[in-house]
């Protein structure tokens, strides 16, 4: 009996062994829920969302080319201890989607921190101003993907779907979501190139 | 330790399906893109046949004389056994190298890449020294859990990926390289170092039948078929944008808003690891000639740790140590060419 206990503790070391190691306290880490992609003033600005307990949005703006370089410079000026395991919305303004959509889903695709069910959808150029006077926007934004997705089976919603889509040879034209703002947010169906 | 009493083959037999499916647990980019799924699953088919042909002449020596074979080779030729026991004891300080490195490689790539591998590899070392001490018996006991562990992530794994699952035609078309063809089959076959773990342990275990490997083989196909397949559909091209699409394909499971099981990839992986490793140091006693001691297991665990730290250091060292044609070399040498020797040259005293 001794030994059996013995075996089984020793397997469930090693589960927690390998399930914490990545952890990060919670009262340190800056954990980024939703990401946008906007413009301001001619330049591609990276909005970072962060789990917070306040009323209000909490965010950091970094402008960059690319997500990767909007990562990279992130984490070394304005959030040292910035999380991005748990981000589940990526948003990018339609208006520039061609300059960056493609090299963001390369990058987050091979980053193993990312989940590749990781919400991808286009939008308007309203949207991201609401987004940062609404905390509750990602989430209903999240609820209207979801319903979107209930109606069309063949709409790529993630990461995964359309890293597929932009890399494999068979698709060229594709369906994504597309978040508009005009009166309430609704989600629909926007069809992009691969090529682009 | 080791108890005398001897313990059903079959729960060897889970054991040595436990260690083949870490293999590709820790595959990280052996098959190539270029290949369809109908060419990877024949290239499996055909490693996991030859893997089946590397069980036969252990399989033999257990059924005609319940012994293993080194006990075989012990009793036959007790001057050679010295260098039979240096060259097995060479042979599973390899395999367990190739399991350590390839583990701390995962371990720092998708876990914590800050984490210092040496003590990764120090702490999985001391748990399977004392795995090892307690015998093969135990790390069999201890296999029912993990198998039964295994199976309910697997499960999940897979169900979790049904809805993911895109099925194209054009990976139902037979495309691959022959170049591609000796990679994906020299892959395949890594497996086969468990015929040499059975070769040597085989002597602990009662009521053998040679279906029980078919069965253990056919199990392993089925995962790595399955593996394959959802890897290929599931996946698609994004199985290529890292390393470790077994992990990919964890991270892609989902049930509603549950998504996320890499956690329970990296338990199984680190255990199928553990048993690998504890198994062999059983082994390299076995091969010394003793059931269990721990001086001989301490001594050849300080012997890895150390070619592990040089791999670290060596960047030659560990290609080396990691390549699969070699190691597929020196098990067909371990589990085919010494035990056939053995076989013709005393096939008339085998019942003796």
């Amino acid at each position: 009996m001794a030994k059996k206990i013995i075996l089984i503790l020793l397997c469930i070391t090693s589960i927690l062994f390998t399930g914490c190691s990545s952890s990060k306290q919670v009262d340190k880490a800056s954990i980024a829920e939703t990401v946008t992609v906007g413009e301001k003033d001619g330049k591609i600005c990276y909005t970072f969302y962060l789990l917070s307990s306040s009323d209000t949005p909490v965010f950091t703006s970094v402008f960059a080319d690319s997500f990767e370089q909007a990562c990279s410079k992130a984490k070394s000026e304005y959030i040292p201890n910035l999380s991005l395991s748990k981000v589940e919305l990526f948003i990018t303004e339609e208006r520039i989607m061609d300059k960056t959509l493609k090299n963001d889903i390369r990058y987050i695709s091979e980053k193993p921190y990312f989940s590749p069910l990781m919400y991808v959808t286009l939008c308007d150029e309203n949207l991201l101003e609401k987004f940062a006077n609404d905390k509750k926007l990602p989430e209903k934004a999240e609820e209207h993907i979801i319903l979107l997705k209930n109606n069309n089976k063949h709409i790529s919603l993630n990461s995964l779907s359309i890293f597929n889509n932009f890399y494999s040879d068979s698709n060229k034209v594709f369906s994504v979501s597309y978040i508009n703002s005009d009166k309430e947010i609704k989600a629909e169906t926007l069809k992009i190139n691969a090529a682009k | 330790m080791q108890t005398k009493i001897k313990f059903p083959s079959k729960r060897l037999l889970l054991l040595i399906f436990l260690a083949g499916v870490s293999v590709i647990l820790l595959e990280s980019f052996e098959i190539p893109k270029g290949t369809s799924f109908l060419f990877d699953l024949l290239t499996l088919i055909s490693g996991f046949l030859i893997t089946a042909l590397f069980f036969i002449p252990s399989a033999i020596i257990k059924s005609r004389t319940d012994l293993d074979f080194m006990s075989f080779a012990h009793i036959k030729t007790p001057n050679a056994i010295i260098f039979i026991s240096a060259f097995y004891c060479m042979y599973f300080v390899y395999t367990a190298e190739y399991f350590l490195i390839k583990y701390c490689d995962m371990f720092s790539n998708k876990l914590n890449s800050e984490a210092n591998i040496f003590a990764v590899a120090l702490v999985l070392l001391a748990v399977c020294i004392y795995a090892a001490y307690k015998g093969t018996n135990a790390i069999a006991r201890c296999s029912i859990f993990i198998f039964v562990f295994s199976f309910i992530v697997f499960v999940l794994i897979f169900a979790g990926n049904i809805s993911n699952l895109e099925i194209n035609a054009t990976n139902f078309s037979f495309r691959g390289q022959k170049t591609d063809f000796i990679n994906n089959t020299s892959f395949f076959l890594t497996p086969a170092f468990a015929a040499v773990i059975f070769a040597v342990l085989s002597g602990y275990t009662k009521n053998f039948r040679p279906r029980q490997i078919v069965y253990s083989i056919i199990i392993t196909t089925i995962i790595f078929a399955l593996i394959l397949f959802f890897t290929t559909f599931a996946l698609g091209e994004y199985a290529f944008a890292q390393d470790y699409r077994c992990f990919l394909l964890s991270k892609s499971t989902h049930f509603g808003d549950l998504d996320g099981f890499d956690s329970l990839y990296l338990s199984i992986s680190v255990l199928t690891v553990f048993l690998v490793i504890s198994l062999i140091l059983t082994c390299i006693c076995k091969s010394t000639g003793k059931s269990s001691s721990l001086p001989i297991i301490l001594v050849f665990s300080i012997i890895i740790f150390v070619l592990f730290i040089c791999a670290n250091y060596f960047n030659a060292v560990k290609e080396l140590l990691i390549n699969h044609y070699l190691f597929n070399i020196l098990t067909f040498v371990s589990a085919v060419v010494i035990p056939t020797f053995y076989l013709i040259a005393f096939r008339r005293r085998l019942n003796g």
